[in-house]
């Protein structure tokens, strides 16, 4: 868990209530109980219950129950919807969206955001990262990953550059450019398509 | 690809119209079939060099088909970018999409080895040359 909060976008009234509407609107094919929620953004769930009453309140979001859950998603009515959506998926889009998109590519042992992107993410005060560097650790096919450097370029409306290394390579870092990124903050991307922010 | 998708393309900038030419055409096709040869005979031994052979062997069918139709693209905008729009206006839909989408990538891949240092694998070369007979073939298909 991240001792310090974000300091991408930091508009939010709290570290909690960004990641929360990070997950419900970038997330939305993937509802999930408050409970589950909680667990996976890694705020308590009494918070997270009144950080969901506050935004529902306020429009922003909208409950479906299921069962005797509750499942949260973007209010796609608010007139603060698509500005909304977008200043997201700038500012957290990336490790929600990377995971799934190269999780359906074979040959990838591990994947990381490094640089300026993962720097912030780390509370590094600076500019506005302009693109998006994400490491690949393993022996996929380049094209595969070109593909979907593409795609998650044209998704995110700034340019994501993806970086191979395998495995041997990471291990040893006997390069000064491996060496630098090693050493450098580094956000893992959840390979498993649920990527967390 | 239709006039109108043409007149698009022109009016955007990216092509430019020119006099149908078949002996360039077929010239380029010609170069395109030796490209493929050549990334072929050198896939094991330099992956790399390979790789770039195979997507110029694509490339330059898809320019003969552009010669063939009488258009040409505007160095300015990008050549290869634009040249994989082309493509991709001509030769999606046809059974071939993933070759088609292949072609486009494997531009980005040959900017990473010459740019960025980045190597690829005897797979990749392999895989490159799969994806450049696809559009090689295609476009002998469209001139014969």
């Amino acid at each position: 868990m991240r001792t310090e909060p974000s300091l991408l976008l930091p508009l939010f009234r709290s570290d909690g209530q960004r990641r929360l509407l990070a997950r419900v609107y970038l997330a939305p094919d993937r509802p999930a109980p408050l409970s589950e929620l909680a667990r996976e953004l890694a705020v308590d769930r009494g918070g997270l219950k009144r950080e969901a009453d506050r935004l529902e309140r306020a429009g922003l979001i909208r409950s479906e129950r299921v069962g005797r859950q509750r499942h949260l998603y973007p209010d796609e009515s608010s007139p603060y919807f698509r500005d909304l959506y977008s200043l997201l998926i700038k500012a957290f889009g990336p490790a929600m969206l990377i995971g799934p998109e190269l999780a359906g590519i074979d040959g990838i042992d591990a994947a990381y955001l490094y640089g300026s992107w993962a720097a912030r993410y780390h509370g590094e005060v600076g500019l506005d990262p302009a693109d998006i560097d994400v490491m690949v650790i393993g022996t996929p096919s380049r094209i595969a990953v070109a593909g979907a450097e593409r795609r998650l370029t044209e998704r995110m409306g700034r340019e994501v550059n993806v970086w191979i290394s395998s495995p041997e390579e990471w291990e040893a870092a006997d390069s000064g450019f491996l060496q630098d990124v090693r050493q450098r903050p580094l956000v893992p991307v959840d390979l498993r398509s649920n990527g967390r922010s | 690809m239709s006039e109108a998708e043409v007149d698009a393309f022109v009016a955007e900038g990216v092509l430019v119209r020119v006099p149908p030419d078949r002996k360039a055409a077929e010239r380029e096709l010609s170069t395109a079939r030796m490209h493929l040869a050549g990334a072929a005979s050198s896939a094991s031994v330099d992956p790399t060099g390979s790789f770039t052979v195979a997507y110029d062997a694509a490339r330059k069918a898809v320019v003969a088909h552009m010669r063939a139709r009488g258009l040409r693209v505007r160095s300015r905008f990008g050549a290869h970018y634009q040249t994989g729009r082309y493509a991709t206006a001509v030769l999606m839909g046809r059974g071939i999409d993933v070759h088609v989408v292949a072609f486009v990538d494997m531009r980005e891949v040959c900017n990473d080895t010459e740019y960025e240092g980045q190597m690829v694998a005897v797979s990749d070369s392999a895989e490159a040359l799969l994806h450049a007979r696809a559009i090689v073939g295609a476009v002998e298909a469209d001139l014969a």
